[in-house]
């Protein structure tokens, strides 16, 4: 067989709008997943804290979650926990997915990694590249 | 007494069981010969007699085996203390199936009569009294302690007393686990090692590597490496010898490193993040409006954030290597999407530099088992290097086929300078750069370092194949799933998690 180029993908549709928390301290990264997801179709809500984001998480429902690990107030694996513990949190529908530039341990991920849906490191996706990560996860 | 009573009941009872099985054994013989295949009574008597005679053999064996194993303990801890006795070891009485109990005392009666179970204690008049011991101790350029049966210091050095923080007056007579704050880095704990030592050995020892102690009053911790030794029942109360070995400083250094290396990490990828972002928004948003000329200057500053984001990954798990700490998740995967998935996401990053990004994918290739996120670095920097080491104008092939032994092979093909033969040896070595790249070509030596051990853990192979002025060729090899399979036997859900150095353990991981 000769060498080929490279297929192209199809653009990414709109799906219906689903629901996104996106809890996000970084006030760039916070505005760039806004935008890319509102685009795709998503009804986007964002806290840019980790205590209006656990506010948020338990009075609304969203069919995604998008936690960074490193926020002010609460930690994102503190509002991981407290969302995951049924003694605290009414069974919750969302996925979570971990959105992190952090480095972490073998312990620490592992620990996250039971608890969420999904572990994405920030920097090796673009916007466009997370809302495919969130179709496919549908 | 109690116990001699006790094992005399337990081999009665062992001698009975089998004694009735043989038993059984010669009238069910007979029973079976003389009614079911209707031999005469006196042959089949004859054949059930000889059956039971040779059972019986057998049993007296078994039995005096049993009696004799906790007289063998005994003649071994005899022997292991006398000093002619060298080349004997003491008695592991954990393989002792009957008398535990009674050659554990009597054992350890011996030891403490010879003088503290010490190991080998000389002959008796060369044997220090404990005041000397204790004297000696001030001379040990080395920090040691001794504890009790109940864990409370019997003997400190001034060394040692002021290695914890504390005066030797403080610390005798105290609870060594309140005296110090000791932190292990793995999962069993000086306690821990006591407490399953004291019930089954009577002499034992081990070390742990990287014990952190904090100081009382917040004035710091000290690292050091921590060897113990155990003597059940010693006379003096010296039952745990402990010596410190501090490594304060070194393991201070590789700590800082290593979470400089992550902060360092962190700090660059937010803002490689927030590059990403706005670049692929002007992107979409000022497309159709570019020029030619800009609309290159845009996928070549895209391009770039790429490349630098490769090389912030590069140096993350080149840091993972070095420590032990890269761990895999092998999932089954078709090789050619995925292998397309991620060509397609390099594609930029070659295109820019004016070289073109080629497949070249047999079909039918068998599923692979892969570490998606791992994979992606290994061909990301063979790609790298291949467009870093070629022409303009000249194309980059990626091979995928079958190879002889099964494993599917993928190769990176480049048409450039190729490599001397000289420096192929060490292409895969930390740090290298051929005498003539290192002035012309930039590099960090880390890529190959690092694709070799991805791929090494694995389970497959790296190697190259160069031709001076006509170009390289990377290739490296992947289990086929199913030669793996066998591993997911106790797996709940599918994937197999490896290490740089072996197998690990089943573990699900979805990342990215």
């Amino acid at each position: 067989m000769d060498p080929q180029a490279i297929p192209q993908p199809p653009a990414p549709q709109a799906p219906s709008a689903l629901k996104v928390l996106c809890v996000e301290d970084e006030y760039f990264i916070s505005e760039l997943y806004d935008r890319a997801l509102r685009k795709a179709g998503y009804d986007v809500t964002n806290a840019l804290n980790g205590t209006d984001g656990l506010k948020l998480a338990q009075t609304n429902t969203y069919d995604i979650i998008l936690l960074d690990l490193m926020v002010p107030g609460l930690t994102g694996m503190e509002i991981l926990r407290i969302l995951r513990d049924t003694t605290q949190t009414p069974e919750l529908k969302s996925k979570i997915i971990i959105t992190t530039n952090l480095v972490q341990d073998d312990a620490a991920r592992k620990e996250i990694e039971s608890h969420a849906d999904g572990y994405i490191i920030k920097a090796d996706i673009t916007p466009r590249e997370l809302v495919t990560f969130l179709q496919k996860l549908e | 007494m109690d116990k001699l009573r006790k094992f005399s009941s337990d081999l009665t009872t062992y001698a009975f069981f089998w004694i009735f099985i043989a038993n059984t054994l010669g009238i069910g013989v007979y029973l079976l010969m003389a009614h079911v295949l209707g031999l005469k009574p006196a042959i089949a008597a004859g054949i059930a007699g000889f059956a039971a005679l040779m059972t019986s053999i057998g049993i007296s064996k078994l039995v005096v085996l049993a009696a004799t194993q906790p007289l063998k303990a005994v003649w071994q801890a005899v022997w292991h203390i006398s000093p002619t006795g060298t080349d004997v070891e003491a008695p592991n009485l954990e393989t002792l199936t009957h008398g535990f109990d009674l050659a554990k005392s009597v054992v350890g009666q011996i030891y403490d009569m010879s003088g503290g179970g010490a190991g080998k204690p000389k002959t008796a008049n060369s044997m220090p009294d404990v005041e000397e011991a204790l004297k000696l101790l001030e001379y040990l350029p080395l920090p040691v302690v001794a504890l009790d049966a109940e864990g409370n210091i019997t003997a400190i050095n001034k060394l040692a007393a002021t290695y914890i923080g504390r005066t030797p007056q403080e610390c005798l007579g105290k609870s060594f686990d309140e005296t110090t704050q000791l932190l292990f880095a793995g999962n069993e704990t000086l306690e821990a090692w006591l407490n399953n030592t004291a019930s089954k050995s009577v002499t034992a020892n081990s070390s742990w590597d990287r014990v952190r102690l904090q100081l009382p009053e917040e004035k710091g911790i000290r690292q050091f490496d921590l060897i113990a030794r155990y003597a059940k029942n010693d006379p003096n109360h010296y039952e745990t010898m402990l010596a410190f070995f501090d490594h304060t400083d070194k393991y201070q250094t590789e700590d800082n490193s290593a979470a400089y290396v992550a902060l360092a990490v962190h700090e660059l990828r937010t803002p490689l993040t927030v590059l990403r972002g706005y670049i692929e928004v002007f992107e979409d948003e000022l497309g159709a409006q570019l020029t030619p000329e800009l609309k290159d200057f845009m996928h070549k500053m895209s391009a770039s954030a790429q490349t630098l984001t490769a090389f912030v990954s590069n140096i993350l798990n080149v840091a993972r290597v070095d420590e032990n700490q890269l761990s895999l998740s092998l999932h089954e995967a078709k090789w050619p999407d995925l292998l397309t998935e991620i060509c397609k996401n390099l594609e930029l990053r070659v295109k820019v530099r004016g070289k073109k990004l080629l497949l070249d994918i047999a079909p039918d290739l068998p599923t692979v088992a892969v570490d998606k996120v791992s994979i992606y670095e290994v061909i990301s920097n063979l790609v790298e290097n291949a467009v870093k080491y070629s022409d303009e104008g000249t194309a980059i092939v990626v091979h995928a086929q079958v190879g002889k032994n099964g494993n599917i092979e993928t190769v990176v093909e480049d048409h450039g300078v190729g490599i001397p033969e000289s420096a192929v040896k060490n292409l895969f070595t930390k740090f290298y750069r051929s005498h003539r790249s290192k002035g012309t070509v930039s590099g960090s030596g880390l890529g190959l370092y690092l694709v070799k051990a991805i791929v090494t853990a694995h389970g497959g192979q790296v190697w190259v194949q160069s031709k001076e002025g006509e170009g390289s060729s990377f290739g490296f090899s992947l289990q086929p799933y199913a030669s793996v399979a066998s591993q997911l036997q106790n797996s709940t859900d599918g994937t197999i998690e490896r290490q740089a150095h072996g197998w690990i353990k089943n573990h699900s991981m979805y990342r990215r």
